[in-house]
């Protein structure tokens, strides 16, 4: 796969954050670290045992899931095992998700599923939950667009984009122009094998040639947005994000250095915005209430 | 429904489904074949599927979830192994594991003599998943009662159907005699042939009795094991495989609850051949009869 397009502004539209206020701006962040105070916490409970369960970290990506979250009640979400990013920006509470992970009632899936099945089902939003076979949320998803006619996103990586039945679903959508997103959260990984070492093909390039609309960007919240929000965006569609994650396909493990942290892009583009105050207490106050969530 | 074939009772149920429930059929090739043997309805919601197995069965799952209660249609049996995955790993876990049901209906069509990959009835491989039910009707009020059961239930409900069913009018009735020396317990389409065993039984001087299976799963456990009560042996014949299969399931359950010697007759662990010597088919009535007879003996 062309190395060019592992960059953090592969695609992205210059300067998209100008287009939104700074309670936008302010709230995109705070789900994104959310999702990284939560996952910090995570890490260190399942050093200490108390989380058992298998970890699916998101951090890295968690932009992504951020500006798909502004859409709401728009769109039906169907995400993989990878999830707790989604989860926690469309307004999963911090609480359910740890009682998930701590196997308790009280969690999110009754403490049945552990990290990979997070679900929301509440106040007329619907995220379904995962079983860890990859890609199969596509195909569901697509089985519920064809169903109830309702937007509907499928959360899928770039090595599940090979599994047959993504990609038949793909074609089934665009023959049937269903309502559907198809969105690739593409770190180049199959768990450590790139993807140029197995395909040749590209993803956006085949959505296009199933005859519908594809786009192919770095993880710029404000982009994506920009193009979530266009008039001229329609669906059935392919976005392929270009993101870094943090941690390994599984586990707590790290293997150093991300290509690029859109989270500290993020950061300083607030700084720049004159928002050092607002950031400065986002982090603070969500520090505090993550560690205290997970004083057990 | 008393005049109605098998097959015109689904495609009634089909019809009243779409019009008055918004539900879905989806499948491949839909409409051939007759509209698969005549039992589907012309109706804006059939959905004719592309040719991915894999995919089609996760749609289904997908429109189970938002209240489309799918019909989906499989032409051969054979093919569960490639659509099995959403199936039995997505909608059959749902309702235990997420707490969100996915009640899909799989209609799955059994022939037979038709070749390795297209020969083989699955039901019993299904059975060993937990958040389905199966079943196999072959008459028309049974496949009454099994609709009703899935639209009054929220988990999806392997349908094991036989092309031999299809154009069945008439209720396939138990045979219960006190006494009796065996009991022919059927599945599938061997139930077809349990009469003309049970026949050729009696012409040997041996008291028959036959009892028909409809529901696999849950079993209909007390009706059979009031069965074995009037009889002295028990055989269980089936169209799938005997091997880890629910004819010898069965027969172990009942053997232990009446303490009688209970059998079991299916398909054998060979290849279903094209070659008619190879076909390696299902229990007919002279192979039943034959089997039994064996059992009898060596049980005096």
């Amino acid at each position: 796969m062309a190395t060019h397009k592992r960059r953090p502004d592969y695609n992205i539209i210059p300067d998209a954050i100008s287009r939104y206020d700074n309670k936008t701006r302010l709230r995109i962040y705070r789900k994104i670290v959310l999702l990284r105070e939560m996952e910090k916490e995570m890490i260190e409970a399942q050093r200490k045992g108390a989380v058992s369960c298998q970890l699916f970290l998101s951090s890295g990506q968690e932009a992504v899931a951020a500006a798909l979250s502004e859409q709401g009640k728009a769109y039906q979400y169907f995400p993989q095992h990878r999830a707790d990013d989604l989860y926690l920006s469309l307004g999963g509470t911090p609480e359910s998700l740890r009682d998930e992970l701590l196997a308790r009632e009280s969690g999110c899936s009754g403490g049945r599923s552990g990290q990979i099945g997070l679900q929301i089902h509440e106040n007329g939003l619907d995220m379904y939950g995962d079983n860890l076979l990859i890609g199969e949320c596509v195909p569901r998803g697509v089985g519920a667009a064809l169903g109830s006619q309702k937007k509907t996103v499928c959360i899928f990586g770039d090595g599940s984009a090979e599994e047959d039945y993504v990609l038949a679903s793909l074609g089934f959508a665009a023959t049937r122009q269903l309502p559907v997103l198809f969105l690739c959260m593409d770190n180049n990984l199959a768990i450590l094998t790139p993807t140029c070492e197995r395909r040749s093909w590209d993803l956006a390039e085949v959505a296009k040639s199933f005859g519908m609309d594809a786009y192919d960007l770095a993880d710029d919240p404000w982009s994506i947005m920009t193009l979530l929000d266009s008039p001229d965006f329609k669906l059935p569609a392919v976005l392929n994000c270009r993101v870094c994650r943090e941690y390994w396909h599984v586990g707590i493990g790290s293997d150093g250095a991300r290509e690029w942290a859109r989270n500290e892009i993020i950061r300083q583009q607030l700084l720049d915005c004159g928002l050092s105050t607002e950031v400065e207490q986002i982090e603070m106050e969500t520090k505090r209430r993550i560690r205290a969530l997970w004083e057990i | 429904m008393g005049n109605l074939t098998l097959a015109e009772t689904i495609q009634m149920i089909l019809r009243d489904h779409m019009e008055n429930n918004d539900g879905l059929v989806l499948g491949q090739t839909l409409s051939s074949i007759g509209n698969t043997y005549g039992t589907i309805p012309f109706h804006k919601n059939v959905i004719e599927m592309p040719m991915t197995d894999v995919a089609a069965a996760g749609i289904a799952v997908g429109a189970s979830l938002v209240g489309r209660r799918p019909v989906f249609v499989l032409r051969f049996q054979d093919f569960f192994l490639l659509n099995s995955s959403p199936l039995l790993q997505d909608a059959a876990l749902g309702k235990e594991y997420h707490g969100v049901p996915s009640p899909v209906f799989i209609r799955s069509i059994a022939t037979d003599k038709s070749g390795p990959c297209h020969s083989n009835v699955m039901h019993s491989l299904v059975m060993q998943f937990p958040g389905i039910k199966v079943c196999a009707p072959m008459t028309p009020g049974e496949y009454r009662g099994v609709w009703d059961h899935f639209m009054s239930d929220d988990v999806p409900c392997y349908v094991s159907e036989h092309r031999k069913s299809y154009g069945i009018r008439d209720e396939l009735k138990d045979v219960i005699n006190d006494e009796a020396e065996i009991t022919l317990f059927g599945i599938l389409d061997t139930r077809l042939e349990l009469e003309a065993a049970a026949q050729e039984l009696s012409d040997q001087g041996f008291r028959t009795n036959i009892v028909h299976i409809t529901w696999l799963k849950p079993l209909e456990f007390e009706k059979l094991s009031l069965a074995m009560e009037k009889s002295r042996i028990g055989l269980v014949v089936d169209s799938s495989r005997e091997m880890c299969g629910v004819s010898r399931d069965i027969a172990f359950r009942l053997m232990h609850r009446s303490k009688k010697p209970v059998y079991a007759l299916a398909g054998e662990d060979y290849v279903k051949c094209l070659n008619p010597a190879q076909y390696h088919a299902a229990p007919d009535a002279r192979a039943i009869a034959k089997y039994a007879l064996a059992i009898l003996r060596e049980e005096e």
